[in-house]
Order: C-alpha cells, then structure tokens, then sequence
C-alpha cells in the first residue's frame, strides 16, 4: 500500500523546490472561485440565523409575517423584555448553564479520555464485551431510562442541584465521546507511544505525556461538543431542575412559550439570540484547538 | 491470582450497584413523599401566567408567616412529561394546575387527593358558577377545584366578512346554513378567504356536535364512544364538502396553523373560527380587525349542545404531605381578592361571579366579551358531561389524525369513522 | 499439598512471571482508567437499562406500579399501525439524511482544512446552524421557510412556479423538510472530519509531494485512508443518531409528528406514547425494539469495517 511507502519517508524534512510564479494566477483564481462557492454557501447558511436576529427586533405578528430580514421598525424592547420576563433576570438563567456546561466538559473530557486510552490501545479481559456494552448504551432512546434515572437520582436527593447533569459525565456516561476519542488514538501512530513505552513511561505517563497532547483536536471536538449540547439540551434539565432559581437557559427559554395563551415571541427570540452568543464565542474559541494535533508535531 | 481477585472484585462490585440502583428504582413504587416544611405548587402556562402566579405566592407567603411555597412552571406540553415523571417517583407537587385533557387519567389512578373534605370548610366554591363549581368531581370524590369558566365559542371576524360582500351569520344559524353561507364566501373572495376554519380535527367540538344530536360523547363509565360511528363519519363527511366547496382552507392551510399566530382567522384566511371562548384575547392580540363572539351552530331542532365548566382546576397530590397547607393555598388562589386581581384573566375567564364582579372588565374589550358570552349563555348551554374519560388525550391525538388523513386524501370519511371506531375501543378499554 | 509441588509450581511460575506480571500490569493499567465509565455503567445507565427491559414486559402507566403482562406489548407491536408507519418514516430518513449530510461535511471539512484565507470564520459559519439544537425558534423558522407563503415559496414564485405546495404542512413534502434541516446542521459531522484530518502527519504528504503524487493520489491512498477511522465513526453515530432522531420533529410538528403521521419518528411516537398516553411499558418495548435493530445495523457496520477501515497497527 502507499501509505507503507509513504513512511519510509518519515525522515524527508525539506519542501521541494517548485516554479511558483507560473502556478500562482491560476492558484488565485481557483481561490477566488472557491471563495464564492464558500461564500454563497454561506448565506445560505446563515440566512435563517439573520433571520432570527431579526425577528428578536420585530414585534409578535411581524415574527410570523415577515420571512426577510431586513428590519424597518427596530423594537429593542424585546431584549428588556426577555431579559426581565421571568422571576429572575436572564443572566442567572446564563450562569445557570454555563456552571452545567463547564462541570459537563471538565467530566468528558477527563473520564471519557481515560476510556478511551484503555480501549484504543491497552490488551485485557473482556475488552471486545465491554466494549460492545458501551455502545448498546449509546443505542436505547433516553426517553425511557430516564423515569428510573429520575427515580434514581430523586432518591439520592439530587433533585433541583446540577449533579444529575453534571456527576454522571464525570462517570464517561457519554459513549459517544469515548468511542469518538477510541478512533482518534487508533490514528494516532503507535510508534509514537511504543517510543515512550521503551523510554520507561508506564502506561499513565504515556497516556498523559504522549497520547493526550496527541489528540488535541478530539479533546477540542468533545468540548465543543459537550458545551453545544449541554446548553441546548431541553429535557434532562426540565426534569431535574424545579425551582426556578436553578433553571437553565433552555428551560427559561421555553417558559416564554404558552400553548394556550400568548407566546411572548419577540422576548423569545430575543433571548435566543444572547443564549447563542456564548455558544458562537465557545465554538470560535474552541475551533483553534483542532487546528493543532500532530501536524505541528510532524516536520513543517 | 490477582486477575481472578480483580475480576470477582469488580463482578462483587457490579452485583452490589446493581442491585442499588433496582432497590432504589422498585422501592419508589412502594410510595412514600419526602417531606418538608414547605409546599410546593405546579403550573403550567406562559410567562404571564408565570409572572401573576409568582407575585401572588409572594403575597401569600408574606401575609401567612412561616408558610412557603415554591413555585414551579413549565410550557404546556413540557409541564405533563415532568409532571408524569415526578408522578412516578411519588415526588409530585403538593398543589398542581390539572387539565381536563390528563385529570381522569391521575385521579382515576390514585395520582391525586380526594379533597371532598375541604370543600365548603378550607375551600369555598360557593359563589362559582354551576358548571364550574360540579367540575373536578369523580365518582363522586372530588380530586379538583375549577380555576376558570370555560366554553366552547365562534369568533367572528366581521370586518373581512363584509369585506367580501357577505353577511354575518345570525345566531339562529344551523350546520346546514353555516356550510352554504361559508362555501359563498369562499367561492366569492376565489377561494382567498374561506368562510370557516376547518374543524373537522377538533373531538372538543364534536363533543357539542354530538350532544346537540342527543348523545353523549362518550358512555358514562368512559369505556367506550356513545356518539355512533355513522356520527363520526358524518361529522367528516361534513366538513369534506365545506373544504371541497372553499368553505374552509386547503387541508395544508389547516395542518400549518399549530398556534394562535398561524391560526386562519389571525392571518386572514378565514372569516369565522370555532375555540374555547378564552382564546379570544390572544387572537385579538394578534389582528387589526375586531372579533366578535356567537354561539356554535346547532341542528334545526337540535338539542343545547354548549355547556359551561372548568377545564383547568387546581389539584392536590395524594402524596402531599402537607394536604391542608395546599387546601388552604388553593382556596386563597380561588378566592382571596389580591390573587383575583393580580390573575385577572390570565388562566381564562374567571370562575365565580364574584371574582368577575371584582375586576369590572371593560365590556368591550376581548376579556369582557368572553365574560359576557358565558353569562349569556343562558339555555343554550345544559350539563356538562362528566370529566373526560382515561386516554383522552390519545383518542384526541387520534381524531386530529384521522381528520389529517382525509384532508390530504389518505382515507375517506367512512374509512377514517370505521378506523377511529375500532381503534377508540382499544383506548378507552385499556 | 506437598513443599516439592509448591516449590515445582513457583518455579514455573517464575518462568513466566515477566510476561504474565506484564500483561497483568496492562490489565491493571486497564482497569484503573475505565473504573469511572464501569461505575457510570453499573451505577447510571445499566440499572436504568435493566429496569427498562423490565418495563417492557409489564403494563406501567407511571403513576401505579407496572404489572406483568407477558409478550402482550410486543404483540401489540405487532399490529399497531401508527408505530409501523413511524418505523417506515424513520427508515426513510435515514437512509436518504445520513448519507447526504456525511457527504457534504466531509467535503466541506476538506475544503476548509487548509489553504485558504479566513477558513476559521468559514468553519464557524458553517457550525452555526448546529449550535441551535432544537430550539424554539427553529420550529418557527422552519415554518417561515417552508411554509405556504414562505422564502421558498416566494423564491419559486420568482421564478414562476406557482401552485408549490406548503411545503411543511403537507404529508408528501414534510418529510423533506426535516431531511433539509438535518442537513443544514452538518456542522457537528464536518467538525469531526476536520479534526480527523488536522490529525493526519504532515509528513505524509511531504513524502507523497516527493514521491511527485497528484492531488487526487494523495487523497485516495492518505486521506482518505488514514481518515477512515473517522469517517466510520461518523457513519456509525449518524446511523444511530438519525434513528433516534427526536427534537426537529417535535420541534417542527409542535410534539405531533404531523401532518397526518408523515413526521412521526419512530422515538417521537414513542415518546408520545410513554409520557401522554402513560403507557411507559409499551413505550420501553418499543425502545428494546429498537435498539435491536440499531444494534444489528451497527454489527453489521462493523463487520463491513474490515474491508475498508484502516487502522495504523
């Protein structure tokens, strides 16, 4: 196979010398049409997002009305609105969440990864049994293992806290992010940790040492993740969390919804719009993160 | 050795969690409620609702020293996937907003207290009106208290009816009238305006429907439908001629409205709309033009098809520890007159004479013409039929689809009468 | 026991003690680090499990205690139309959403994975449409877009098609829209991509550059293979996913997977049936049900893996 060829070639570190000043116009343009594919594609994808933003300035019947987003009657007042709406000033809602969030991330990213390592690269009993466990855990809908959870976790007296949310992270109960992690340190050379084994790490030294700096991007990847999900998932925290004082932002955000009365749409949207800013800011601050993994361990 | 000493070690460990966590899981449906000092009360609804129910909890807890109660809200929808897990963990809220639509499936399951003892002593629901006053009760034990006056109504959108050059109806109107007046409108505005909403997916509207044919809805031990299949299928077949003829929006208009704000009347695709007289504020809130409200149509001679009562009530758990603490609360949220006007109109018209005394609504705005219509009802209106049986909330979700199913073409009314027959056994009997 | 089998005993284990006092270290090693997913698994989510496939043969309505009903749920599956045709639906949306949003984040992740200019405001513009989960807001969106007089529609009627149907209101088409938004939020599959790619050593291509491959070359015989672990892993979470799929339905549908059914996710219906309908022991059998059959198709993607999934050892 090539890629046996190609590593024979682990020791080449210079570039190639090639005629640039002939390919660079035709680089160029290409790049320029590849910049308004990407940029057409964007609108599109941001179309329904401008959207949003502009409805959190419109009143409720213009929200349903009006399908452009261009805005000619500017309402603020949505933004007040929301953010006073409920019994407590929308920002308790926001640490609320973001306390979740960052219990739910510190819990993957250290449980999962641990997981991870001993199924990617360590020989025991039971490792293709457990394993396949792991995965059928993935698989059930959690609608129906989340009475018993419930019970389980009311019991304990955790009802009304965040450690529902937050204690069972810490316990790798997200398979995805394991198995996610698995593919990752199965593409991460061997040679790279057996090198370490040989220099005398134990396993916890290399897992610490060489593999984790290694999978830099699949960390980044979880915690964007887990933060993404964390801050959108609806019904564990509706569940969990009762007094208002403990609601999360999505749970507040639907208190602004009424089926038998008026939804107070434009506070809705409003409030929308500043629940996904921190969303966006974690994803931008996130995403520099999988740009570093081994590529800037390899020869430049 | 120490392989084998690690493997029983952990299989020891296992067995142990396990049988924790079915220990804990299965000793819930033993039942018992951890209790506190405090109360805890449930309500669904928007955040208006939320902001009133907030403020009067305040206030009770501020005049009552020692008391506390905490409230806890959700969206409709959300309200009863939490309130049925809680339920299972017997960890519901001592004092809970119940719907009509869930009410016989919690009392007819031991879910809530028989509050009979209360009543008339710690729970006034003397100055109520009848229907309201009569609603909560099953087999003659009481498991709620009425929180507002309900019934069902047409709203009319007079402005855009002239506007297409027709007449508003009279109140003397029959479903026969009805069919032809809204099939003119349809066919003089080119099928732009229709004369009605399409309703054929509403089992709350059959139900008067039904009544106004001299049945009930369903038999008095909510096993089984009352109101025949030949009735079903000509309810659909009814409403199939009027979407045929423009007399109500394509079947898709009707399927994209799911709230007030794309409802038919609100965006101008219809001139009348039937609902619960309430809702008239929020689709007024919603329109320019104004709307009145007139009674439902009826059968040349038909019988009194409407009838008043409550569809929200507060309850009491069965696991409360605290029953008369929650008596108590419930009585001040019905009667005490800071929480009547703090509530106003928020959980729909007010259930008893006195409360609507109290607020003197301006009779021409939407929340006094609703107080009106129930007033006025009058003979029109007879006995309520008996709570809702178990499960009708599916045999409801059904009805939607079943209509759904027609409208597009997928069955006919008979098929969709002889389906919503035979599966409505299924329901009701479990 | 005699002192001279005791003795004959030690002595060979001590023959084999550097190997076998290894390979228990490893599996000491093992252990240690999985001990916080067996307690998640022991204490969290197999006892929940358990008591679900309980449920599943018992009649439980959530507020009296389950009672044994035998095979009775899983004949009722049998003939319960309703959950058929979610089934069916479900079906369909896998098969045509997985594919379509696997092809286009991957491609979109090689795109952006170097080489151009402002590629980070590229990538979070993309992921944007995926940070809003199921909130409220997209229901209503999806309704402005797709609905009778929606963006779509006026685009069309732009171009002079009149008569389009309402796209999200209408049985044949509602389907789409969903299969549609599942699309618009590749986002979270192109972020794994990218950084399956970002993990691929430079090195490799250097040497491929010197070797004087072509562009297409290096994408077969590198990327490609060396991302196949990933690529594996998205197609075997999308799968489970897209079979799970719960909130833009109940989002979109306002909770009734309509109109008419033709929005009914298999877990929509059965979250309808559990939570209002209270029959959570139906509910569980439903759920069993499927996780039989996501458990066959991941077998099954396993299996298939052999063949194609490169793995560096």
């Amino acid at each position: 196979m090539t890629i046996s060829s190609t590593r024979t070639a682990h020791t080449v570190s210079q570039r190639r010398e090639t005629p640039r000043s002939s390919t660079r116009r035709l680089k160029t343009a290409r790049g320029f049409g590849r910049h308004c594919a990407l940029i057409a594609l964007a609108i599109v994808m941001l179309y329904p997002l401008l959207w949003m933003l502009a409805s959190s300035f419109r009143s409720s019947d213009d929200i349903f009305r009006l399908s452009g987003i261009l805005v000619t009657h500017f309402k603020t007042g949505n933004y007040g609105k929301g953010w006073n709406g409920l019994k407590f000033p929308f920002g308790l809602y926001l640490i609320n969440s973001a306390i979740i969030a960052a219990g739910a991330i510190a819990g993957n990213l250290i449980s999962c990864s641990m997981a991870a390592y001993a199924f990617a690269r360590l020989r025991f009993r039971f490792k293709r049994t457990l394993f396949a466990i792991m995965l059928i855990t993935i698989m059930l809908p959690m609608h129906v293992v989340i009475v018993p959870q419930y019970i389980l976790f009311s019991r304990m007296g955790w009802l009304n806290t965040f450690l529902p949310l937050i204690v069972p992270k810490f316990l790798a109960t997200d398979a995805f992010f394991v198995f996610l992690m698995v593919q990752f340190i199965r593409g991460i050379p061997r040679e790279l940790d057996d090198a370490a084994r040989l220099d005398g790490c134990g396993y916890f030294r290399t897992f610490t040492r060489v593999i984790l700096p290694l999978m830099k991007p699949a960390l980044a990847t979880t915690a964007i993740f887990t933060f993404v999900w964390t801050w959108n998932d609806f019904f564990s925290q509706l569940i969990y969390l009762t007094a208002p004082n403990v609601y999360s932002v999505p749970v507040a955000l639907r208190s602004f919804v009424d089926a038998n009365g008026d939804t107070s749409w434009g506070p809705l949207f409003a409030m929308s719009v500043v629940a996904l800013l921190p969303v966006f800011a974690a994803f931008l601050f996130g995403q520099r993160f999988l740009t570093r993994g081994i590529s800037t361990t390899g020869i430049k | 050795m120490s392989d084998v000493f690690s493997r029983r070690r952990f299989l020891g460990l296992s067995a142990m969690g396990l049988s924790t966590v079915a220990l804990s899981a299965c000793g819930s449906w033993g039942g018992k409620s951890s209790g506190s000092g405090s109360l805890r009360a449930a309500w669904y609804g928007g955040d208006a609702v939320h902001t009133a129910l907030e403020k009067v909890l305040a206030h009770y807890q501020s005049t009552r020293s020692g008391q506390k109660v905490g409230g806890e809200h959700a969206a409709f929808a959300d309200y009863w996937s939490k309130l049925s897990t809680e339920t299972a963990a017997r960890n519901s809220p001592d004092v809970m907003r119940m719907s009509m639509t869930y009410f016989t499936d919690y009392a007819g399951r031991g879910a809530l207290l028989d509050m009979t003892k209360y009543i008339g002593k710690t729970i006034d629901i003397s100055t109520m009106e009848e229907g309201v006053a009569g609603s909560g009760v099953v087999d003659g034990k009481r498991y709620g208290v009425g929180q507002s006056s309900i019934a069902n109504a047409v709203f009319v959108n007079r402005e855009l009816i002239e506007s297409v050059g027709a007449k508003v109806p009279t109140a003397d109107w029959t479903w026969d009238s009805l069919a032809s007046w809204a099939k003119a409108v349809g066919q003089s505005s080119n099928g732009k305006v229709a004369g009605t909403s399409d309703q054929s997916g509403h089992l709350e509207l059959f139900e008067p429907y039904a009544r106004q044919h001299g049945k009930s809805l369903f038999t008095t031990d909510g096993k089984a439908l009352a109101a025949g299949q030949d009735l079903v299928e000509q309810w659909w077949a009814y409403w199939q001629d009027l979407r045929a003829g423009k007399g109500t929006p394509a079947a898709s208009v009707t399927a994209a409205a799911t709230g007030f704000e794309t409802d038919p009347i609100v965006t101008g695709k219809a001139a009348i709309d039937f609902g619960w007289v309430q809702q008239i504020q929020f689709l007024q809130g919603l329109m320019k033009q104004e709307l009145e409200i007139m009674t439902i149509p009826n059968l040349p001679n038909g019988k009194p098809g409407l009838y008043v009562d409550s569809q929200d009530m507060w309850s009491i758990a069965a696991t409360s520890t605290n029953p008369d603490a929650a008596a108590e609360l419930i009585n001040y949220l019905v009667n005490d007159d800071f929480a009547i006007k703090t509530i106003g109109v928020v959980l729909g018209v007010p259930p008893s004479k006195h409360a609507v005394d109290l607020l003197s609504l301006e009779p021409k705005s939407p929340a006094g013409k609703a107080v009106a219509y129930v007033q006025g009802l009058g003979d029109k209106a007879a006995t309520p039929p008996p709570p809702w049986p178990k499960g009708y909330s599916q045999l409801s979700t059904l009805f939607t689809k079943i209509s759904q199913d027609i409208g597009f073409g997928r069955s006919t009314p008979s098929k969709g009468a002889a389906s919503f027959y035979s599966q409505s056994k299924q329901i009701l009997g479990a | 026991m005699t002192v001279i089998d005791e003795l004959r005993t030690l002595s060979e284990k001590t023959g084999r003690r550097d190997k076998s006092s290894a390979a228990a270290k490893e599996e000491r090693a093992a252990y240690l680090l999985l001990l916080p997913w067996i307690i998640g698994l022991v204490g969290v989510t197999a006892g929940p499990m358990l008591v679900s496939l309980y449920i599943a043969f018992t009649d439980y309505n959530l507020i009296q205690a389950p009672h044994w009903t035998g095979l009775h749920n899983i004949s009722r599956m049998l003939s319960d139309p309703r959950l058929h045709n979610s089934l069916r639906v479900t079906f369909e949306y896998v098969v045509v959403s997985v594919p379509i949003q696997l092809i286009v984040a991957l491609a979109l992740a090689m795109l952006l994975d170097k080489g151009l200019r402002g590629l980070p405001l590229y990538r979070s513009v993309y992921y944007l449409p995926s940070l809003l989960g199921g909130s409220v807001a997209v229901a209503v969106l999806w309704r402005q877009i797709f609905g009778d007089h929606g963006l779509v529609n006026q685009l069309l009627g732009h171009l002079g098609i009149e008569n389009a149907p309402a796209w999200v209101s209408d049985p044949s088409t509602a389907l789409g829209t969903l299969i549609v938004l599942n699309v618009w939020t590749f986002g979270a599959p192109m972020v794994i991509f990218l950084a399956g790619l970002r993990q691929i050593p430079a090195i490799y291509y250097e040497a491929a550059k010197v070797d004087g491959a072509s562009k297409w070359r290096q994408l077969r015989s590198i990327t490609l293979p060396l991302l196949s672990p990933i690529i594996f892993f998205n197609l075997v979470l999308q799968i489970i996913h897209a079979f799970q799929a719960f909130t833009q339905a109940f989002v979109v549908s306002s909770g009734t997977g309509g109109p008419s059914d033709s929005t009914m996710f298999y877990t929509l219906y059965l979250y309808q049936v559990g939570f209002n309908n209270f029959q959570m022991g139906y509910a569980a059998a439903m759920a069993w049900l499927l996780l039989l059959i996501v458990a066959a198709l991941t077998a099954l993607n396993f299996y298939a893996a052999r063949f194609w999934v490169f793995y560096d050892n």
